[in-house]
């Protein structure tokens, strides 16, 4: 479970460029060994993105041995800390909690997109914005009506009035 | 002596004066607001000005033109999300800044630098405008396929370390760079049979996805933790000494940026590109590592790109061939009013060049009065609290991919994008690269097959790199940056020590 | 708590809002008959800002809305040879509140299995509102010096010489099938963007030779950069008096004529007949207007302003001529005559 776990980035990354691959050999009008020709490069694309899923795979399983190691000659903390340094970016750690809440926001936002084919769009605008900053909290609810109204105004002069976008 | 004249005609006629400050304002503020792109605001202004003077309605589209694509930074440096393909560059390091609560410094900076950038290339405009044309003009397929190329080897730097992710990334990029109706062979690509997927993955779109609305997602992880409000930098108008200091990396920037922008095959977002690399190459001592907030990070792909503008000119005026899209548009103005863009136009109405490159000169005196003014205007955004922010950033984001081609299924690609990007992040995959393959994927692809094609076999293909001075010299460029870039030299180096 | 008590104002300020859009908006206003038109009609592009498409669009509709007494919205939606646009309009109600700005390439979708629409089938002219001519161009320094040189040439040596094309279907494409069809040329050839990138690819030398509209080649032949073998006409084209017609160098090509780039603007097939006659009448007037006219002329387009049966047979001897040729110039597997397209005579 362990292993499954180390490898997942890995995995995803030979997975997707399998997809791709594939679609590489349905092309029409194209043929995959002519240099000329429109699936040609993709397809060398899609090997270099599955040889790097690969290389990753293997710098995961190398990196989880080391730290292995490392914890069982009870290494000083100087020398974790410095491995994790090597990988970059600090680890970014998230709760259950913080998913759920970022989640249902993006559902919100799909549910905003959906409501603009329905609502008017300022009134869809206005809503969303609203619901948003009361999702989010910590906004005082005459601000929340203020700005909400008034940038759906700034939205309507800019992009309705002055360039003429309709929305469906 | 006539020449100056007509160039002083933009300064002395209040009218033509007022037209470009107002373009030029209008630019700015419309430029940064993500998904209205300079393009579609100057198709506008066309239709609007369709009864005008000619030299009015250039005056104003020239002032959009500067203003739009130097507005577009301010998105990039306040929100991280570029206002249009020109200033992703600038978000790399510019954002970085405005996070460590230096975002008064990065625009005063990037304002100043636009300015520099744009006169130089008006200067190059004109002064070297048929000798630029003439060498733009003989650039072949192979060249233009260095030139993407030698943009793609970002990769490296913008990987922060994860190299192999980051090459995956960028391949990915190329491949969503290549959906859609294949340009050469009239196949359709990765379209899964979908006719809305035949024009392709519009890469604004993926912009406003993989910046903006991941990004959204991003920050509401954090959102109870306090802005960089709290620890904004307030430094006064930087001193002339330190401003100065930036000038000669800026010259070399603009320069490269005035013959990319002078391709008729590449446009602002390449210049900006390859002006980041170069900085990046050249620059050996920077005040921090570039990728965590370099000045010369957000000075390089500004100068470049403003200078891309007049780059763009030059074979528009010299040869009635478009720079770039916006371009295309003003070939349409000038049809419209009657006159032919083409090899005569010089000759026709000389007095219509004198008059643009005097419009160009005032449209950057302007953006430098009005870039610098608006700073503490724009300042106000990162003090806004993230929970009244981030909604209205939401909907720009929505709106903007929507309003590129009237497409509701751009919005959900646009939601699409967001939903990966936040998921790269999260599992620490740059996504910058991503992005660099998008916008070159297209060039790439095309380039190398029509150098192909036009070549008589493989041997013949790769002869053709060695085989013309441009060409040449490219690829030397190319392959010293490659060795660069990866590890072999310090490797090599390091064993040499050792040993 | 104070969130439940701003409950109530919310509402009120939504309703207010919505108040205030549906004043601002005219969706309100219902579709029937005599009353046409009573809200914006949306113009759809097929092509990208800046082509000439784009730009006969643009210039157009200010003339119409005085016409017609209502605004004219134009957008673009370029992508994939105008099929998404094309898709786009006919996936709208068919009310003539949406109208559709394209050139030729939908004539081809068929048979290059691009998309299936088509003019005929799915859309009514409003009105072919102008026509341009093709014209084979090589560089001045190439060593062609008429077209019988370059076509003897092409034939004796095949894949030899490089034609630029913008790809399929586009006019370089026809015209190659047709010289291949009549005189068995063979030509290498490479795909650019589009009518400017291939005349860049041309004065770079990148390419031996191509066929653009004449406007797009006239002031480089003026300025002597390139040298315009033949036009694709059975007469001279008065811009270019000193280019022969292919018909006087070649007699048989006559029968693929007339045949050219056009621009047009179409409703949906089952747009009410008394709305069309109200768009026909409004475009007739507005193409008519000498403003528009010099810019026609400007863009180096004639003059045609043809609706009604006019105008769909233009379009059919346009179609059948193009598919045909690609079909016998084994440019596409797909028969015309699976689509009903006679065979031209």
């Amino acid at each position: 479970m362990q292993t499954l776990k180390a490898m997942a980035p890995g995995l995803t990354m030979i997975i997707v460029g399998l997809v791709f691959l594939s679609q590489t050999f349905v092309m029409e009008r194209a043929s995959l060994f002519d240099p000329a020709g429109g699936s040609f490069l993709p397809a060398l694309i899609t090997i270099v993105m599955i040889i790097t899923g690969v290389i990753v795979i293997i710098q995961d399983q190398v990196k989880k041995k080391a730290k292995t190691s490392m914890m069982e000659t009870t290494a000083e903390e100087n020398l974790e800390n410095e491995a994790q340094h090597a990988d970059g970016a600090e680890d970014i750690q998230m709760t259950w909690k913080q998913y759920a809440f970022i989640f249902i926001y993006f559902v919100l936002t799909i549910l905003y997109v959906l409501s603009i084919s329905i609502l008017p769009f300022s009134v869809a605008t206005c809503l969303f914005l609203i619901i948003s900053m009361i999702y989010l909290r910590g906004v005082s609810w005459k601000t929340n009506i203020l700005v909400s109204i008034g940038s759906v105004i700034v939205f309507y002069l800019v992009f309705t009035r002055l360039f003429h976008i309709i929305f469906p | 002596m006539e020449a100056i004249q007509q160039f002083l005609i933009p300064f002395l006629d209040l009218n033509l004066l007022f037209l470009v400050a107002a373009g030029t304002f209008g630019g700015i503020i419309l430029g940064a607001i993500p998904g209205l792109s300079v393009t579609l605001c100057i198709a506008l202004i066309l239709s609007l000005t369709y009864s005008w003077e000619l030299l009015d309605a250039l005056a104003l589209m020239l002032g959009v033109y500067f203003g739009g694509v130097f507005g577009g930074s301010r998105a990039s440096i306040l929100i991280n999300m570029p206002g249009g393909p020109s200033n992703v560059a600038t978000s790399f390091d510019g954002y970085p800044l405005a996070q460590k609560g230096e975002a008064r410094m990065a625009l005063t900076l990037s304002t100043i630098y636009s300015f520099v950038g744009g006169i130089i290339g008006v200067i190059v405009l004109a002064t070297l405008a048929p000798l630029v044309a003439s060498v733009a003009i003989n650039f072949g397929q192979r060249d233009y396929l260095l030139l993407a190329l030698l943009g793609l080897l970002l990769v490296g730097s913008l990987s922060k370390g994860a190299t192999a992710k980051g090459i995956f990334a960028a391949g990915a990029g190329i491949l969503v760079g290549l959906v859609g109706m294949d340009t050469i062979g009239g196949g359709a690509r990765f379209t899964f049979g979908s006719l809305e997927l035949m024009s392709g993955v519009n890469f604004i779109v993926a912009l406003l996805g993989l910046f903006g609305m991941s990004e959204i997602l991003f920050q509401l992880r954090t959102l109870n933790q306090k802005g960089v409000a709290s620890f904004l930098k307030k430094t006064v108008f930087p001193p002339l000494r330190f401003i100065l200091k930036f000038l000669p990396i800026s010259l070399r920037v603009s320069i490269i940026g005035v013959f990319v922008g002078a391709l008729p095959g590449a446009g602002g977002e390449i210049a900006a590109l390859l002006g980041y690399d170069h900085a990046k190459q050249t620059v050996k001592k920077p005040n921090r590592k570039f990728g965590e907030g370099a000045y010369e990070g957000v000075i390089a792909p500004e100068a470049a790109n403003s200078a891309a503008i007049g780059g763009a000119l030059i074979p528009l005026l010299t040869l009635g061939i478009p720079g770039d899209a916006v371009t295309a548009i003003f070939i349409g103005a000038l049809f419209i009013h009657g006159l032919q863009p083409g090899p005569l136009l010089m000759e026709q109405s000389g007095d219509l060049f004198w008059v643009m490159v005097g419009s160009s000169v005032l449209a950057n005196v302007f953006l430098l009065i009005f870039g610098l003014l608006v700073v503490s205007i724009f300042i106000k955004i990162v003090t806004v609290p993230k929970q009244v922010l981030l909604p209205i950033i939401a909907v720009i984001t929505v709106i903007g991919s929507y309003s590129i081609n009237n497409s509701i299924t751009d919005v959900y690609w646009m939601l699409g994008f967001g939903i990966i990007g936040f998921i790269m992040k999260i599992n620490k995959f740059p996504v910058a690269p991503l992005v660099l393959g998008i916008i070159l994927g297209p060039l790439i692809d095309t380039s190398f097959r029509r150098a192909y094609m036009g070549s008589d076999g493989f041997g013949d293909f790769l002869f053709g790199f060695v085989n013309t001075p441009i060409t040449l010299i490219l690829t030397i460029v190319f392959i010293f940056t490659m060795l660069g870039q990866t590890n072999i030299f310090t490797t090599i180096k390091g064993k040499l020590k050792k040993g | 708590m104070k969130i439940k008590s701003s409950k109530t104002t919310a509402l009120l300020f939504i309703l207010i809002i919505s108040l205030l859009s549906a004043c601002g908006s005219n969706s309100s206003a219902d579709n029937t008959g005599n009353n046409y038109p009573e809200k914006d009609i949306d113009g759809i592009i097929m092509w990208g800002e800046g082509g000439a498409t784009d730009i006969i669009g643009r210039t157009l509709a200010p003339i119409v809305e005085k016409e017609i007494g209502s605004s004219l919205v134009m957008q673009n939606r370029a992508g994939a040879a105008g099929a998404i646009a094309t898709q786009y309009v006919y996936d709208q109600a068919a009310d003539g509140y949406t109208l559709l700005f394209g050139a030729e390439n939908p004539n081809l979708y068929q048979v290059l299995d691009i998309s299936e629409r088509s003019y005929q089938e799915d859309f009514v002219p409003v009105s072919v509102i102008a026509n341009s001519f093709a014209g084979i161009i090589v560089k001045e320094d190439s060593p062609y010096q008429t077209l019988e040189d370059l076509v003897n040439h092409a034939a004796e040596n095949p894949n030899d010489l490089i034609f630029g094309t913008t790809g399929e279907g586009g006019l370089p494409n026809v015209v190659l099938a047709m010289l291949h069809n009549e005189f068995g040329t063979e030509f290498r050839t490479v795909p650019y963007d589009g009518e400017g990138p291939v005349t860049t690819a041309l004065l770079g030398g990148e390419i031996d030779a191509t066929t653009v509209t004449i406007s797009a080649a006239q002031d480089y032949v003026e300025s002597g950069d390139f040298r315009m073998l033949a036009v694709i006409n059975d007469e001279e084209i008065e811009a270019l008096p000193d280019v022969p017609a292919i018909t006087d160098i070649y007699p048989e090509i006559d029968k693929y004529l007339p045949w050219g780039p056009f621009q047009a603007v179409f409703a949906h097939k089952d747009t009410p007949e008394d709305v069309l006659a109200k768009l026909t009448e409004s475009f007739e007037v507005a193409i008519d207007t000498s403003d528009f006219r010099t810019t026609l002329e400007n863009l180096g387009m004639e003059y045609l302003n043809i609706s009604g049966q006019e105008a769909i047979d233009y379009i059919e001897q346009n179609r059948s001529t193009s598919a045909w040729m690609l079909y016998e110039a084994g440019e596409t597997d797909i028969s015309p005559e699976e689509f009903g397209i006679p065979q031209p005579e």
